[in-house]
């Protein structure tokens, strides 16, 4: 009897612990050779690590938008185009597919956490899908598929526009959360997610190409609406007509790595004379955050884990084109993916902090019971076997099984308190563009990243040929 | 407790379920709309639809009145102006089938295809039996040059999507450069993504 409830003790925290590495938990270790593949220009190589991740099971079958999203951006920087787009091809479809949102899944989640849930890509990530798509077909110089992909691009923006704006209404005056008794004083963020620069950057390019300068000058409104007139001068750049004798050549890099989501710890009071969950920042005065309407039996003081968005270091502040040995000027930042991130992330924090604030007040809850359910069992047979002299031993094993029982319950709870920290890690940070003028011929062209001051990080060469009738789009990537 | 541990276990085996996979021959005629995206049956229907009406016209009665033979038609370019990545080339082929097909028109091959025939003929020159070798200079050159272009407008709210496809064929005469005719078929597709799943 012992034995079994002994094994079923250990048997459960063994296969939550198992299963929890991939099942409960964002696995991040195998990036550490991707990554270190990103940052010395060794794109193939970084794409057999990421196939041979996955062959190791590293990406679950609710992670595979994310697999499918490393090997597009690998085969992208290593020009193989065509499967770098296969690959991005299956990771739209994956992410439309799970606009159907599993039941079940959800259930699960909320008595584990958002990690049991498949991956659906964040917006800006689904945006840029279009980017390197868009950016694979010019490559392949098939200009009608790459202008479906700017098209695709502007169709998402605008579903983007009518999501975000219903989302902040929603979480400003939602029916719902009022219902539940959940008065939520999170003031959810506003994001310009509308836009793409990039995006309408690459599209101004493709309609001018094609000489539609209507939508030129819509995809430039766009532009300088999504910088707040900052780009002004290196939109005017980009469509001024070049010298006599000189194609316009287009210049586009990414630089650093995209923001990543790390854990961070909230603390959740709970007052049953006021029935209110207070949620707070942790620290020398611990700052309250929120607070929300919940009926429970009894003082709560718990922890709980929530993704927070933070920006990964690059040593990259400026990039400067040579042409030929010879200076040829510095590329505009146009887009910072850090920023967008902490926006799009700063909408949904009221959603995601309350999910998490009431999953771990249930699970403090059947926490409790369980703990109370144990006691109570073993109290009763201690009382029942109270006279017996020779069950005493048996009392001991008894304390010994409550205990080892309880201890499961709380690395039940400890081992599934992880917050989803999945997004697409391999996406470059920030994105630089620029335009030069040069005579049609074959030119050694160098990109320099540069740090502060002005001291070159990264260097960049290639060998390219200058033709008139191309839309020559020179692209370059740092991962530093 | 016990309810609740059987109800996360229930969970847990259906969310890891997976559907095999079956696989079964259907006919090519058959229509299987799956992801609602433009597909096969999508550029058959067109090209059989504005193929019938393109022959139709006046423009066919007055040339064979006029010159007493079959016009010659080439297709030339269309283009995907759509939000999708639509394989324009099986389209083109569902239109040439069609013409020929219909044996109101000769079709002359396409520019890819007469190059590669033009250099397999200059081979002969050298290397074929002067009995069997074809002559340079006897192509027949096109009356008529078919262009187009196949265009789509999405709509999307909450998983429900209308789009609609306007494909538009223009007929040109080739010598004198006037609009012999001029097509559109409209397609318009409404497709629901149900928000919940098992």
């Amino acid at each position: 009897m012992y034995f079994k409830r002994f094994l079923a003790a250990f048997i459960a925290i063994f296969i939550l612990s198992y299963v929890g590495c991939a099942y409960i938990q964002t696995q991040v270790q195998h990036y550490k050779g991707i990554e270190e593949d990103f940052t010395s220009r060794f794109y193939s190589g970084a794409a057999e690590k990421i196939e041979k991740a996955g062959k190791e099971g590293k990406y679950e079958g609710k992670d595979k938008v994310l697999y499918y999203l490393d090997m597009g951006i690998a085969l992208h920087f290593a020009g193989r185009y065509e499967e770098s787009n296969q690959f991005l091809d299956k990771a739209e479809v994956a992410i439309e597919e799970n606009f159907t949102r599993s039941i079940s899944k959800m259930m699960i989640s909320f008595l584990l956490n958002d990690n049991v849930l498949d991956y659906a890509g964040e917006d800006y990530e689904d945006i840029f899908i279009n980017v390197i798509k868009n950016l694979n077909y010019i490559h392949l110089n098939k200009k009608d598929e790459a202008m479906v992909e700017i098209r695709r691009t502007n169709l998402k923006l605008n579903r983007l526009q009518d999501k975000y704006s219903n989302m902040a209404e929603k979480l400003g005056t939602s029916e719902k959360l009022k219902e539940s008794e959940a008065e939520f004083s999170f003031i959810p963020g506003k994001t310009n997610l509308r836009y793409s620069i990039t995006g309408s950057y690459l599209s101004m390019l493709g309609y001018k190409s094609t000489g539609k300068w209507d939508d030129v000058k819509i995809d430039r409104m766009k532009l300088l609406e999504a910088s707040s007139g900052r780009l002004e001068n290196f939109s005017k750049e980009v469509l001024s007509p070049g010298a006599e004798n000189t194609v316009p050549v287009y210049t586009l890099c990414f630089a650093g790595r995209s923001p990543v989501k790390i854990q961070a710890t909230l603390l959740l009071d709970y007052d049953p004379d006021l029935d209110m969950a207070r949620i707070m920042m942790p620290g020398k005065k611990n700052t309250e955050i929120s607070s929300f309407k919940y009926k429970g039996d009894s003082e709560l003081h718990l922890k709980f884990a929530v993704p927070e968005i933070v920006r990964r270091k690059s040593r990259i502040r400026h990039i400067r084109t040579l042409v030929n040995g010879q200076a040829m000027g510095e590329l505009y930042l146009i887009e910072d993916f850090g920023g967008i991130a902490e926006e799009t992330f700063n909408v949904k924090k009221p959603l995601i902090y309350l999910r998490a604030a009431l999953r771990t007040l249930i699970k403090a809850t059947i926490d409790a019971k369980t703990k109370e359910n144990i006691d109570k069992k073993y109290e009763e047979k201690e009382g029942e076997e109270e006279d017996k002299e020779e069950e005493v031993k048996k009392r001991g094993k008894d304390k010994f099984m409550a205990g080892l029982l309880k201890f499961a319950v709380d690395a039940v709870t400890d081992i599934t308190e992880n917050a989803d920290l999945r997004c697409w890690r391999t996406m470059p940070g920030r994105v630089y563009a620029g335009k030069i003028d040069l005579p049609p011929g074959e030119y050694e062209v160098a990109f320099e990243y540069l740090d502060e001051r002005g001291k070159v990080v990264d260097l960049e060469k290639k060998i390219v040929f200058i033709d008139k009738n191309d839309m020559n789009l020179l692209e370059g990537v740092s991962y530093r | 407790m016990r309810k609740l541990f059987l109800l996360i276990f229930c969970l847990l085996l259906i969310s890891g379920c997976g559907g095999g996979r079956t696989v079964k021959r259907i006919s090519p005629d058959e229509v299987t709309d799956l992801s609602g995206r433009w597909n096969d049956t999508d550029s058959r229907l067109v090209a059989e639809s504005m193929i019938s009406d393109m022959l139709s016209r006046p423009w066919l009665i007055d040339f064979e009145q006029e010159k007493f033979e079959k016009p010659v038609v080439i297709v030339g370019t269309i283009r995907n102006e759509s939000t999708e990545h639509i394989n324009v080339g099986v389209f083109i082929k569902d239109i040439e089938r069609e013409l020929i097909n219909s044996g109101k028109v000769d079709f002359v091959a396409s520019k890819g295809e007469r190059e590669e025939i033009r250099e397999e003929r200059m081979d002969q020159q050298m290397y074929a039996s002067i009995e069997t070798a074809k002559k340079l200079a006897q192509e027949v050159g096109a009356d008529y040059f078919l262009i187009g272009s196949v265009a789509s407008v999405e709509d999307w709210f909450e998983g429900k999507k209308a789009v609609f496809y306007t494909i538009n064929l223009e007929l040109i005469d080739v010598e004198k450069n006037t609009k012999a005719w001029i097509g559109n078929k409209k397609i318009k597709k409404f497709i629901e993504q149900r928000g919940y799943k098992w």
